[in-house]
């Protein structure tokens, strides 16, 4: 196996064409068990694995699509995987979720490559962080400011979640009470 | 007796269907883990503790000391995380083998009680801690102990349940266990329901050793997984009375089978005159992780009616309606306590009473636990209103209460 790390160097890039050529030019060095040819691939190869995910979307020049070296690494390595008996669906998370190094350290590795199996639970769960961000950081937050009476106000965060059953209500305004009660007792907090 | 698959029972109220006419009877199976321990299967554990304000003093002290429990419990081969919660999330254990146990024990001396209650958050990251080392052949839980309401954060039950449950789906579960009295019991039912775990009401801190350990014995006893259920016969009408959720092709999605805890289950079923050929198909993942399944003919003779008439009920059948019975009751009773209507409540409970004769010699621990609940809800109808759920989602997913 060649050192394939030159692929990398900035200044190469590909249009689609160029890109399938440069792929079907390694593909022997890659696959060397697979037959001549057989693997090759072609520009609406590039385009479905674009659309499962198994390639980063490429860069646009103008109207035209450009493929780096990180790219091209996906290819070849999709083809590989996929030629050991992996399958696109759970291909398409690992080979965009990895580093470049990463990429061309499987791809140069000349004993089978093993992935481990697609973890479901921690994907759902990442993408449930995506969509719902942590709880924000301490700073400066707005707040509402309600005058319940004469003397007596609630401040609450923007977003505070109200109650949402009467039972859940009764909680809050016990917890309201006891933190009232606190003020009362304290010793010179007041009369 | 082969070790490794299943013992089903089939249980039907009489033991042959009517020659002519129609049919309607009532099937009872029970599924038992095959008893051979084969060492337990290894388990991958979050903890969410929550240390909200209203944990300080003896509630959190007890929760700690579970939670040392579960330290003391596990070996090398079991990972373990432990996260408190209260508006913000503390990791105090991430994920890790549970090797050097002084030292797990001393970072749980750290904890201190805060402020309000991020249930989601807490939950999500004992997930995360979790699904981090997911092993197919290792069972996945999360464990959320709480004493509160949820009210930071994701709040909406519905919202957090689903996803609870999809998340089960992928293979790591949830139990929930509610200290005290103050806790929104209908949250954590329905997390416990959607997650494949258990519910636990633990109605004095002093209990939670205890329930800790029941909770470790069944997952450490659990034989298989993935239980998928379906009942083959064809011209036939059938209806579950248990409370599993239904997959797409009308197979049951059940609990884990655990060793020396039968699952039980019943169907309606409406047959067509003649004799009745059927097929239980049982589906699991066994301790490896590997799908297992097993098929299992049906049959029952026809008889003429005279003859019908005179079969015998089976009394294991009639003390399994009579549970569904008084499972239904209590769901009843808690609609009666949310309309603050507790006379009502005490008087459907007290319905039961004729059933505790057929209950007795095979559901004892019913017949205890109704006798307390009569007198409990006019004394406690907040402490009432939580044993019934617990009660109820045991009941229905096919489990039964400690004698």
């Amino acid at each position: 196996m060649p050192d394939l790390a030159y692929l990398l160097e900035p200044h190469r890039t590909w249009g689609l064409e160029e890109l399938v050529e440069e792929a079907n030019r390694l593909l022997p060095q890659v696959l060397p068990e697979a037959g001549r040819g057989k693997e090759a691939v072609s520009g609406r190869t590039v385009r479905y694995y674009t659309s499962e995910g198994l390639l980063d979307p490429p860069a646009r020049d103008w109207r035209e699509a450009r493929y780096s070296g990180r790219h091209l690494l996906q290819l070849l390595l999709a083809r590989k995987l996929l030629a050991q008996g992996h399958t696109l669906r759970t291909l398409a998370p690992e080979l965009r979720k990895r580093s470049t190094e990463e990429l061309l350290a499987l791809l140069q590795q000349p004993t089978q490559v093993v992935l481990r199996p697609a973890n479901p639970a921690l994907e759902y769960l990442e993408r449930l962080a995506a969509a719902a961000p942590r709880p924000r950081p301490a700073g400066p937050e707005p707040f509402w400011r309600v005058r319940v009476r004469e003397g007596l106000e609630v401040w609450l965060a923007e977003d505070y979640p109200l109650p949402q059953s009467p039972a859940e209500w009764q909680a809050l305004l016990e917890e309201i009470g006891r933190a009232l009660q606190s003020v009362s007792k304290r010793p010179g907090g007041r009369p | 007796m082969n070790e490794s698959i299943p013992r089903v029972e089939f249980i039907p109220l009489k033991p042959a269907v009517r020659l002519e006419g129609e049919t309607r009877l009532e099937v009872l199976f029970r599924l038992h883990a095959p008893e051979r321990e084969r060492g337990r299967p290894r388990l991958n554990l979050g903890l969410a503790l929550d240390r909200s304000g209203s944990m300080a003093g003896g509630k959190l002290k007890r929760a700690l000391e579970a939670a040392a429990f579960l330290v003391q419990e596990l070996g090398p081969q079991d990972r373990l995380a432990i996260v408190a919660y209260d508006d913000q999330i503390e990791q105090l254990l991430p994920s890790s083998p549970v090797t050097d146990k002084p030292a797990l024990l001393a970072r749980l001396r750290g904890v201190h009680h805060g402020g309000s209650t991020n249930l989601f958050e807490g939950w999500r990251e004992a997930a995360y801690q979790v699904a981090q080392h997911l092993d197919p052949a290792a069972l996945n839980r999360v464990l959320l102990l709480t004493d509160g309401l949820a009210n930071q954060g994701l709040t909406q039950p519905e919202a957090i349940a689903q996803h609870v449950g999809e998340l089960a789906r992928r293979g790591v579960s949830t139990t929930t266990l509610g200290i005290g009295r103050d806790f929104n019991e209908d949250l954590l039912v329905l997390m416990a329901d959607r997650g494949g775990g258990q519910f636990y009401f633990v109605e004095s801190a002093a209990d939670l050793p205890r329930i800790f350990a029941q909770e470790l014995s069944g997952l450490s006893a659990t034989f298989a997984k993935g239980v998928r259920l379906a009942l083959v016969a064809p011209g036939v009408q059938v209806r579950l009375h248990n409370a599993f959720a239904e997959g797409p092709q009308g197979q049951y999605q059940l609990p884990d089978l655990i060793r020396g805890l039968p699952l039980e289950l019943a169907f309606s079923l409406l047959l067509p005159p003649g004799p009745f050929r059927g097929e239980l198909w049982l589906s699991w993942e066994d301790e490896e992780g590997r799908r297992q399944e097993l098929r299992l003919p049906l049959a029952l003779e026809a008889v003429g009616e005279a003859e019908f008439q005179g079969l015998p009920e089976h009394p294991e059948v009639l003390a399994y309606l009579a549970k569904l019975e008084v499972t239904r009751l209590r769901q009843e009773a808690v609609a009666w306590l949310d309309r603050g209507m507790f006379q009502e409540a005490s008087a459907t409970i007290q319905q039961a009473a004729p059933m505790l004769r057929t209950l007795a010699g095979h559901y004892a621990e019913e017949v205890d636990e109704l006798q307390a609940l009569s007198t409990l809800i006019e004394e406690d109808h907040l402490t009432a209103r939580k044993r019934m759920l617990e009660q109820t989602l045991r009941n229905l997913k096919g489990r039964r209460g400690q004698a």
